[in-house]
């Protein structure tokens, strides 16, 4: 029962943030200093009319003051429509709908690389603490954190795109479209989380139920995966929460090298069009992953851990 | 439950997603018949050929056609008007040819294609002002225009794709399947992503060669280039001209290259007193080295140095185009009364220091502008480079010294657009007003043969140019890259024509 | 403090990274005395030189010597992470302190703020804010730092809130001081050393997103060489010119592992909880030998 009002709590609390969002976001883009009537006509190397951009301008009541905007955009949306994009000539639904699969996608096929190398490499490193397998994937990993992710993305597109022909380098569309992007983004968060997964073991290898394990006779591989491993995972759960918290948001570079359609490329196009309504669907779904991560990393401490009480302090 | 039990549960989660994902997400099916893959740089937000410029994206597919059209020569050729005859000053009486149909094997006539006119002018403000038309008539095979003025650009400017002719009456979604005359027929639209063609078998010209088509947006120059190579494209449209060498030392590779009809510019702010001097804007003119900025620009850009382009009839090897002279640009500092007087490179006059911005958004070459900046230190003027996110709102407050952009300049393959856009007196963000070029640009309005056109058109250069009113750097080249399968590409000076009815794919 | 200064003299690591991490920062400092050219020089009849005696790194599209420009570069680029650097810090830790130390509705206040910071991407977020104040270098050291200031925030309440229930904190209290002197006093000098490691590593990734900005057209004004911008123009040239995407991308990838590894050592000599960590690692090493 109470876990039920906690949950519902949490959930609610989506509201506040939403609101808070998408009012900062509708003020960031007021004091913006140029209009998406104009940018329009302008991209295409068209001067156009004032009174065409001003009756345009009208139409869509950009000229109203900031709070009459805010309301207008509110009251549409607690009637279930977020609008119409400016630029496309389709829904923010539509266009949301049309490019979550798309980030989804690339989310989970980079998380499933990420743990199925990390896991198993940073227990390596931890077990063979020290040895020239440690050292060698710690150096890697180091690089590996180093790299600015178009960088990599470019090189790999080059190599296997360009020279060696073996996979599509841009688009979305079948398995083959997936590997680049998602091996872009899969080596450098595995890089990251060897490290992290590293530094927990060996934090657990440290605690004292260990030698209880050891005295009991338990084999060392069974130790390690079925008391260390979990034990130290609980501490990378967090950053986990936060990585895919920050790839549901749309790996905005890597999106935009390989030409993939997802939602953090659409915020940046809309951002350079000043598309609002498409900027302000963002928000709200920047803000409903937020609330909704948050919630589940909580959620599985409390079932990883028993001894953590819901609605303690966060750090 | 086991904390074991959940991590494996999770990993179980995680790739059966995975799966479902990568199920969900069906291979393109393999046709039987030829297939070709095209990429565009740009798309617009839908495919109504009728709202803003997404007009553009449906001729580039080879979809929309309009009544006339403008060749490789800048010729405004018949299409689907086939003959036309001038009635009066104001009336133009156009024959529809014979045996258009619609993608819906409905006949195309004169009613049809004044619904569809009606409609782009209903929705879109642009199609009421560029070809100044009052009312339209229908006739049969015949559509009559009446322009609110003489308008000598009538012709040229109804080649616009924003006057593409469609089906109105056809029972569709416009905004993603129109019904229109072109070669090819949408079946497929992804917003932003793709649209997918099939072969028009009732086309007028003839059955096209390719069974279907598939155009993606790739809007990254470099990645545009690399799905070229990688085998993913066939064929596209603009690559970045540093990777141009890459395809003409390629032999899997064919470069069609034109000059378009897109130039760069800096374009004078005539509100600054400072350049309102013709000396100063005469020595930033002189002291650009432009042999060199094009060589730089490599096969990107042609020299260009007039307002027009060399492949267009307005007399680019007689002008006196604009050239290199840095003693000449020194003496005209002299003469403006500028001199460098405290020894730091730069002149000055009564003390204060010739500094002048240069403002340009991100469309704008910076290598180009950082060159133009070093050479302009050579002669002692000092320019100062400012990125803009958008350079409107700079030219609506006249916020600027000099702003470097590019023009379409022969946007419909007609010149009068740009001479009426950037120099006509109280209606260009450059403010300049010149009485004797006024005069020009009227007697071109009302002038209709096009030779006396190309006449009146060679005259405002020469105003222009003895005037220093801007300063053309280069010329854009447009750029067609194909793998050597693809047969009967024909390069464009204007860029939104581009699959056409001629393409094949050969062995 | 004279403790981890002998420790750190005595960490051979650390002092290895810190000579590299200093001689990192020097050579843009001293630039005009090392770079072989005038980075803004153009050299139209060496233009596109893949390399030579003259221009070790090659030079560009007008001929702009790369060597010279990666050592000027460094002035942009590692000035605008140590200004953002400097400003997050300051200020995160400034909110984080407060908010930890004064508890109620200001925690409240400053937590929901950093919640909404945190709930968009900071790509996103720095473009957003850069379209809005408008390119340049100041805009971007300002959205960069509106963005960067939460982890601090975050990390240095949380170490308030572990700090204020140790029992010497009670007692600065009933010793007299005020709540002002408490923090500056006690609780500052006590949570520095963890900060210290935080901004070491923050410098790397705070380098990694001024590239990535860069490649969105975010970066400083031209003529000024700035790595993340050669980076991003180099992109265009990779075919053609590969060397222009190269030694950007490898001087990026040397700072960043760089101020990476002064981090991991810094950790090593400030956390008390890794110095433990030393000793009970060979009891693993132990247990192995045990096991095996």
């Amino acid at each position: 029962m109470l876990m039920k009002k906690y949950v519902i709590g949490r959930i609610l609390f989506v509201i506040p943030i939403m609101l808070i969002l998408s009012f900062f976001t509708f003020t960031l883009t007021y004091l913006a200093p140029s209009d998406p009537v104009t940018l329009k006509y302008e991209r295409m190397g068209a001067v156009p009319d004032k009174e065409q951009i001003e009756a345009a301008k009208e139409e869509l009541g950009l000229n109203e003051p900031l709070l009459v905007q805010y309301g207008m955009w509110l009251n549409q949306v607690l009637h279930g429509n977020l609008g119409e994009s400016y630029y496309y000539g389709t829904t923010v639904w539509r266009e949301m709908t049309r490019r979550l699969p798309n980030t989804l996608l690339l989310t989970l096929a980079s998380l499933f690389l990420t743990v199925l190398l990390a896991v198993p490499l940073g227990v390596l490193c931890a077990v063979k603490q020290n040895k020239w397998v440690d050292y060698l994937l710690r150096f890697l990993s180091f690089f590996g954190v180093s790299m600015p992710s178009f960088w990599v993305g470019t090189l790999l597109m080059y190599a296997f795109g360009v020279k060696l022909h073996l996979l599509p380098i841009m688009g979305s569309g079948d398995f083959k479209h997936l590997i680049l992007p998602s091996v872009t983004l899969a080596f450098w968060m595995t890089s990251l989380y060897v490290r992290r997964v590293r530094g927990s073991m060996l934090e657990e290898m440290n605690k004292d139920y260990l030698t209880g394990s050891l005295s009991l006779g338990y084999t060392k591989r069974r130790i390690i995966w079925t008391q260390l491993l979990p034990n130290s995972l609980l501490s990378v759960i967090t950053m986990f929460g936060m990585s895919i918290g920050s790839l549901l948001g749309g790996a905005t570079i890597i999106e935009t090298i390989f030409e993939w359609q997802g939602v953090g490329k659409m915020a940046v196009d809309a951002i350079s069009v000043k598309d609002y309504p498409i900027i302000q669907g963002y928000v709200l779904w920047m803000a409903v992953i937020y609330v909704t991560v948050n919630l589940l990393v909580d959620l599985s401490y409390q079932f990883l851990d028993p001894r953590i009480r819901l609605g303690g302090n966060k750090i | 439950m086991g904390k074991r039990k959940l991590l494996a549960l999770g990993c179980t989660a995680v790739m059966a997603c995975t799966a479902l994902f990568g199920g969900t997400i069906t291979a393109h099916a393999e046709s039987t018949g030829s297939h070709l893959n095209a990429a565009l740089y740009w798309f617009g937000g839908s495919l109504d050929p009728h709202a803003d410029w997404d007009g553009w994206t449906t001729c580039r597919a080879g979809v929309t056609e309009t009544l006339v059209t403008v060749n490789e020569n800048y010729e405004i050729v018949p299409l689907l008007s086939d003959t036309w005859e001038q009635t009066d000053d104001c009336t133009w009486k156009m024959h529809i040819r014979d045996g258009v149909t619609f993608q819906n094997g409905k006949p195309v006539d004169g009613e049809a294609v004044k619904k569809s006119f009606e409609r782009a002018m209903e929705i879109q403000d642009r199609a009421v002002t560029a070809a100044k038309i009052d009312s339209i008539e229908a006739d049969g095979q015949y559509v009559i225009f009446t322009t609110t003025e003489p308008f000598g650009a009538f012709l040229a400017n109804i080649s616009e794709p924003m006057y593409s002719v469609i089906d109105v009456d056809a029972d569709t979604d416009n905004a993603s399947a129109p019904v229109a005359t072109g070669p090819y027929m949408v079946t497929d639209f992804e917003v932003n992503t793709s649209i997918e063609l099939e072969k028009y078998d009732g086309y007028w010209n003839g059955a096209p060669e390719i069974d279907t088509i598939t155009v993606k947006n790739i809007e990254d120059d470099s990645t545009r280039g690399m799905a070229l190579q990688s085998g993913e494209m066939d064929i596209v449209q603009r690559v970045a001209w540093t990777d141009i060498p890459t395809f003409e030392n390629d032999d899997r590779f064919d470069v069609y290259d034109t000059q378009g009809a897109r130039i760069r510019i800096l374009v004078f702010n005539f509100n600054n007193p400072v350049l309102q001097d013709l000396n100063v804007r005469k020595a930033i003119m002189e002291c650009i080295d432009y042999d060199s900025l094009t060589a730089v620009l490599g096969s990107g850009v042609s020299r260009s140095g007039v307002p027009y382009p060399a492949s267009a009839p307005y007399g680019y090897d007689e002008l006196d185009k604009q050239a290199y002279d840095a003693e000449d640009a020194k003496a005209c500092l002299e003469e403006a009364g500028y001199a460098d007087s405290d020894g730091n490179g730069y002149v000055e006059k009564d003390g204060e220091e010739l500094v002048l911005t240069i403002t340009y958004d991100n469309t704008g070459y910076t290598t180009m502008l950082e060159a133009v900046q070093d050479m302009a230190k050579q002669v002692g003027i000092h320019l100062e480079l400012k990125l803009m996110d958008s350079i409107s709102d700079a030219e609506e407050n006249r916020d600027y010294d000099i702003l470097a952009t590019n023009w379409q300049v022969l946007s419909t393959g007609d010149p009068q657009w740009f001479l009426d856009s950037l120099y006509k007196t109280s209606c260009n963000y450059s403010d300049y007003s010149n009485a004797e070029l006024d005069e020009v640009i009227e007697q071109l309005a009302q002038t209709f043969d096009l030779d006396g056109r190309e006449a009146l058109t060679i005259e405002a250069e020469k105003i222009l140019l003895s005037d220093v009113a801007s300063i053309y750097l280069v010329g854009e080249n447009n750029f067609v890259v194909a793998n050597n399968k693809v047969q009967n590409v024909i390069p464009y000076p204007i860029d939104y024509y581009f699959i056409d009815n001629g393409l094949s794919i050969g062995e | 403090m004279k403790h981890y200064i002998k420790k750190a003299f005595r960490h051979r690591m650390f002092m290895l990274w810190l000579t590299l991490a200093v001689i990192l920062i020097l050579i843009p400092v001293f630039a005009p005395y090392l770079a072989p050219h005038d980075p803004i020089a153009t050299d139209y009849a060496n233009s596109m030189n893949p390399g030579c005696s003259t221009y070790p790194f090659g030079t560009d599209q007008i001929g702009r010597c790369i060597l010279s420009r990666l050592i000027y570069g460094g002035r942009t680029s590692l000035l605008i992470v140590f200004w953002v650097i400097a400003i997050v810090s300051m200020s995160g830790i400034l909110l984080g302190i407060l908010s930890g130390y004064l508890g109620g509705w200001a925690d409240m206040l400053i937590t929901r703020l950093t919640d909404i910071v945190m709930a968009i991407p900071s790509t996103v977020f720095v473009i957003a804010l850069v379209s809005v104040l408008g390119p340049g270098l100041h805009h971007t050291v300002l959205a960069m730092s509106m963005v960067g200031w939460t982890e601090y925030c975050r990390v240095s309440r949380a170490l308030v809130l572990s700090v204020r229930e140790n029992h010497y904190v009670e007692m600065a209290r009933l010793g007299g001081l005020s709540e002002w002197q408490t923090i500056r006093r006690v609780i500052l000098p006590n949570i520095v050393p963890y900060l210290l490691v935080n901004i070491t590593q923050d410098i790397g990734s705070q380098l990694l997103t001024l590239s990535g900005l860069s490649l969105l057209g975010l970066s400083s004004q031209p003529p000024t060489p700035e790595w993340g911008f050669m980076l991003s123009e180099g992109r265009k040239f990779i075919q053609s010119a590969p060397w222009l995407i190269l030694y950007p991308g490898l001087v990026i990838v040397l700072h960043v592992v760089i101020f990476n590894l002064l981090g991991d050592s810094l950790r090593d000599i400030l956390d008390p909880r890794y110095e433990g960590k030393k000793k009970k690692g060979r009891t693993i090493t132990q247990w192995e030998k045990e096991n095996c």
